[in-house]
């Protein structure tokens, strides 16, 4: 299988001389494709420092990050937002979603961006609705839909540009814990059917019992990094 | 399109502070566009009384007499030259005139005065000649039964010399070849006010003047009027091109000090206009800024998931003038029924006010594409622009910073 | 005090909101000063312009003499005037003229114009002819001595020395006389129209040339207040005014000048009024967004138990503090640009309106209350904007503003 996500010997510091803080050190470590991944850790771990370096929403200090063989350390400004535009789904915690556009229209957005023609913008929408569960809902707006609703269409838009790998930074934070494990078994069921490769992070328990793999992290290091039956 | 109902959406977020920027824009577009209609139409209309009162649109004399008059630089072959301007379509009307300074008699009185030598039937297609009889009659050519002249004289020297139509006056000047020229007219009507600009006048039909100042059949100057009075600097030039031995000019350079005038004080305007432009963007700019750092967490996501820095530097412009051309859109309806009133109706001066020669004494507006257009694009422009500080920083948010980490 | 700790650090939680918000009112007072500056400094030029130039600040002719300057409208008793003037202790000068319409010729060219009989001594008190002549010497009593203007003279092709001929009509016979005179001076005032049309000779040498000996036409007024010339109730005029014989002040003798200026000063209040809107805009708008972005804060003041007064009294003073701050830096800039005007002026380009010329630069005029008074409406209305927003802050409901944590 192929590895989708490569990182060697990633080093991230924040601060200067006595205030500084490492949140990364020395983390290598390899994603295959397909993979349900969860990397867990008390806050202050390094855990969102990870998925974003991963994502290219940071640099790092030191080391590297390949995504399906490439590095995207070296990438200037515009062709790494293309590049997380076309190979990356990015779900947050909270304000996922453009507050003035409706579901449809958010999940719309990103392929606009991507230059998809409009007759095949309306029907991805359309699949990406029901693939998550939300027919019927597309013309809402955020504010008009539960919090686990919303962490759907972000789903949904995540997927909607055909991304190689979704990383979710603590989706299921601000949800109760039903919607939470809901909203996990959404991605697993799209992981399961679609070999969707997910990396996710959280410090809930009822959802790491749902990752294959935990990767856990503790003071910026890779403590533990087990492969489990699920 | 998706990105102008964002765009039109994102206005709409904050209502009333949107409103409040719309109605600072509206409101300087307004001002604007009213000071343009006041002065283009007022100035437009000053040209236009004394361009149809006696300069015409453009002039052709023999070199710098319209600087330096003398008698003797006169245009020699006036047939050549009517020719030439019978084929001109954008011609609409020439008239000769021959002029000089002379001293007018009337019963015991003398005055100084100004001759005017004017063709009958040419000089009406130029000027309001015929409309500014105010006794009596218009004159022809020809003599009356006693073998004199016909004169129309200004008010200003019809009350000098007391006399009226009906009367005589004698007329002392030299003439061209240096003698004495002094003859008898008949006056036949009196022409204008006391405040025209020919009140100390006395026009005499142009083949009589010839002959009272000697000068054969030679003339001093062509005043002509032009098909579309706007362009008439160029056809100035054209007409200059075909008539190489002699000066032809519009009126811009005939009355240069007038033209200033009305050049410097437009220029004051514009900057007056600038300024005001100036001080309503320094809000808009307030506003826009705002509006972008409200949702910096929204455009750390958005740069997240593949936005690039561009896209988000065009939302921001696309935001900054949709509002503005709402704003100038609402501002130009509410402005437009003035305009028209002032271009229609205008407002009457109490007091006649003297710009560099001319007077001038209602004001009226110009409802025209430039009055309406220039501050338009002026303002949005000025709103493309101030849409980019802000743009440039929502496009350069880091996202790790948007997202609210460290 | 605590609130006015408190107001003024709340300004700087968002400098740059400030700084913009301080900068659209430290322009607006600036552009006022500004504007009030040349208009004082335009006025200024117009009127000296007039009066100070050739007019005088006021003048006695005879009655009817100004409506088309004819040599019988004499003043007959002259001497009583100028008695009357010289102990007049609001007369600073007063100087005699005698006016003729007549033809000036040169051996190259001939031209009608006014020839002024004048008293070189009074003259120095009243007009600026002496400074305004550039070339050859003043009046100094030599016979038949004429200072032409500098357009006149290029027109009769003459410079220092050549000869000139007056011709003009005796009052009392009609007689046409003729006098010779030798250019030793040439003028230079401004305006076209006065370079190009007059000629100043001794009034002793006026006099006999038109049969006029003891009379002159009219008696020019310069007073020690300038004021006074509007003053209609003047004694000094009012006693003057009898019989057929007028007094007036500049006001009325153009009053084309007195309706420039009006219709200036609508304009101003016109601009000034829009700029007012514009700016309360501004403020509400920028008000609204520090009330916004604090607005948790505000629902837990409410929540513990401040009252909405006192919620509207903190609005209100960031207010006044903004405002005080934009005042302070609006009158320094506002001095500092106004002074730097005051001494080398504001290129304008050359204007000539009402007969006079506004050449090159505009001085403006730099006044105290300009620093006072504007600074005081600028810091009322800023604070009367906040009024708005302050009621609104103080209207919020602690529970609704709880909820959203921004």
């Amino acid at each position: 299988m192929k590895t989708v996500i490569e990182t060697k010997d990633l080093v991230r510091k924040f601060g200067e001389a006595e205030t500084q803080v490492t949140a990364l050190s020395h983390v290598s470590t390899s994603i295959k494709e397909g993979e349900f991944t969860a990397i867990i850790g008390p806050s202050g771990s390094g855990k969102t420092t990870l998925l974003q370096l991963i994502g290219g929403l940071d640099e790092p200090d030191g080391g590297d990050v390949l995504l399906s063989g490439t590095n995207i350390a070296n990438m200037s400004g515009k062709q790494l937002s293309d590049f997380r535009r076309d190979h990356i789904g990015f779900i947050f915690q909270s304000y996922n979603l453009i507050p003035v556009l409706s579901a449809e229209e958010n999940i719309e957005y990103i392929m606009l961006l991507q230059g998809v023609s409009a007759a095949e913008r309306k029907a991805r929408v359309r699949e990406m609705l029901a693939l998550v569960g939300l027919e019927g809902l597309g013309d809402r707006r955020p504010a008009q839909l539960s919090g686990g609703q919303q962490q759907r269409v972000a789903v949904a838009r995540a997927m909607a540009s055909k991304p190689d790998i979704i990383l979710a930074d603590e989706p299921t934070a601000n949800l109760d814990s039903t919607t939470g494990i809901a909203l996990l078994d959404t991605m697993r069921d799209l992981n399961a059917q679609l070999n969707m490769t997910f990396v996710f992070s959280t410090h809930d328990q009822k959802i790491m019992d749902r990752a294959d793999r935990l990767i856990h992290l503790e003071d910026g290091v890779i403590q533990l990094d087990e492969t489990r039956q699920s | 399109m998706l990105t102008l109902k964002l765009a039109y959406r994102n206005i709409l977020r904050q209502r009333r502070r949107s409103l409040l920027t719309a109605f600072s824009m509206a409101g300087g577009y307004m001002l604007f566009v009213f000071s343009m209609s006041l002065l283009e139409g007022s100035w437009s209309n000053v040209v236009d009384i004394f361009t149809l009162d006696h300069t015409g649109h453009i002039q052709i004399h023999k070199d710098d007499y319209a600087k330096r008059a003398k008698i003797h630089k006169t245009i020699e072959d006036p047939k050549a030259i009517e020719s030439t301007l019978k084929n001109q379509a954008a011609v609409t009307g020439w008239a000769p005139r021959v002029y000089s300074a002379a001293l007018a008699y009337g019963g015991s009185k003398t005055a100084p005065a100004k001759i005017f030598g004017i063709d009958p039937t040419l000089e009406p297609t130029v000027t309001r000649i015929l409309k500014k009889v105010s006794e009596g009659e218009y004159f022809s050519s020809q003599p009356n039964p006693d073998g004199y002249f016909p004169a129309m004289i200004g008010r200003g020297l019809a009350n000098t010399l007391k006399l009226g139509v009906g009367d005589e006056i004698v007329l002392i000047s030299s003439g061209a070849d240096g003698s004495i020229a002094n003859d008898i007219f008949s006056i036949t009507a009196i022409i204008g006010n006391t405040t025209s600009f020919d009140r100390l006048g006395v026009f005499l039909p142009i083949s009589a003047a010839q002959e009272f100042l000697a000068m054969g059949g030679d003339v001093h100057e062509y005043a002509l009027l032009a098909r579309n009075k706007h362009d008439n600097e160029q056809l100035a030039a054209d007409l200059q091109k075909l008539l190489p031995g002699l000066t032809v000019s519009p009126w811009q350079q005939i009355e240069a000090t007038f033209y200033r005038t009305m050049q410097s004080d437009k220029q004051g305007n514009y900057f007056t206009m600038a300024l005001i432009v100036f001080i309503v963007f320094i809000g808009v700019l307030n506003t826009v800024l705002m509006s972008v750092l409200e949702r910096t967490r929204e455009f750390g996501v958005l740069k997240s998931i593949g936005c690039r820095p561009s896209e988000l530097i065009k939302l921001i412009f696309i935001e900054t003038v949709m509002l503005a051309s709402i704003s100038i859109t609402a501002g130009l309806a509410l402005i437009l029924p003035v305009i028209i009133w002032f271009t229609e109706v205008g407002i009457k001066l109490d007091i006649s006010v003297d710009m560099g020669g001319v007077v001038f004494d209602t004001m009226k507006g110009e409802f025209s594409a430039y009055v309406i257009f220039m501050p338009m694009g002026f303002m949005l422009l000025t709103a493309a622009l101030i849409s980019l500080p802000p743009g440039l920083r929502a496009a350069r948010i880091l996202p790790r910073v948007a997202l609210g980490s460290h | 005090m605590l609130s006015l700790k408190l107001a003024w650090r709340n300004l700087f939680r968002n400098t740059r909101r400030t700084l913009l918000t301080c900068m659209l009112v430290t322009s607006s007072l600036v552009v006022i000063i500004l504007v009030d500056g040349i208009m004082l400094g335009m006025i200024d030029v117009m009127v000296g312009g007039i009066t100070k130039t050739l007019e005088g600040e006021a003048q006695v002719n005879r009655k009817g003499f100004r409506e088309n300057f004819e040599p019988e409208l004499f003043l007959s008793d002259p001497d009583t005037i100028s008695l009357a003037l010289a102990t007049d202790a609001r007369v600073a000068g007063h100087a005699p003229r005698v006016i003729i319409g007549s033809m000036i010729a040169s051996p190259y060219n001939t031209t009608g114009g006014l020839v002024y009989g004048v008293d070189a001594n009074s003259e120095l008190g009243v007009s600026r002819l002496k400074e305004a002549t550039y070339e050859g010497s003043y009046l100094s009593g030599v016979k038949r001595e004429i200072l032409l203007g500098k357009l006149m003279a290029e027109l009769l092709e003459v410079s220092l020395g050549d000869r000139i001929i007056i011709t003009a009509a005796q009052v009392d016979t009609s007689e046409i006389t003729q006098a010779l005179f030798r250019v030793t001076g040439l003028f230079e005032f401004g305006p076209e129209e006065m370079d190009q049309s007059l000629a100043f000779i001794n009034l002793s040498a006026a006099q006999p040339l038109m049969g006029m000996d003891g009379h002159v036409h009219q008696i020019a007024i310069r007073f020690v207040d300038p004021e006074d010339a509007k003053n209609k109730s003047l004694p000094t005029l009012i006693n003057l005014n009898k019989g057929d014989v007028e007094a007036l002040g500049w006001l009325d003798l153009q009053p084309s000048i007195g309706g420039m200026i009006e219709m200036s000063s609508y304009a101003s209040a016109i601009v000034g009024a829009v700029l007012f809107v514009l700016t309360s805009l501004g403020v509400i708008n920028s008000m609204f967004m520090s009330i916004y972005e604090r607005i948790y804060e505000f629902g837990v003041a409410k929540a513990i138990g401040t009252t909405p007064r006192q919620i509207i009294t903190l609005v209100l003073l960031e207010a006044f503090l903004l405002a005080l701050m934009a005042c302070a830096f609006g009158i320094l800039i506002g001095y500092l640009a106004s002074s730097y005007f005051e001494s080398n002026g504001i290129p304008m380009g050359r204007m000539e309106m009402s007969g006079v010329l506004l050449d090159g630069n505009m001085y403006t005029q730099v006044r105290p209350y300009q620093f006072v008074t504007f600074p005081i409406y600028v810091t009322l209305l800023t604070v009367a904007a906040a009024i708005y927003p302050a009621i609104f802050a103080s209207r919020i409901v602690p529970s609704r503003a709880l909820q959203r944590a921004l």
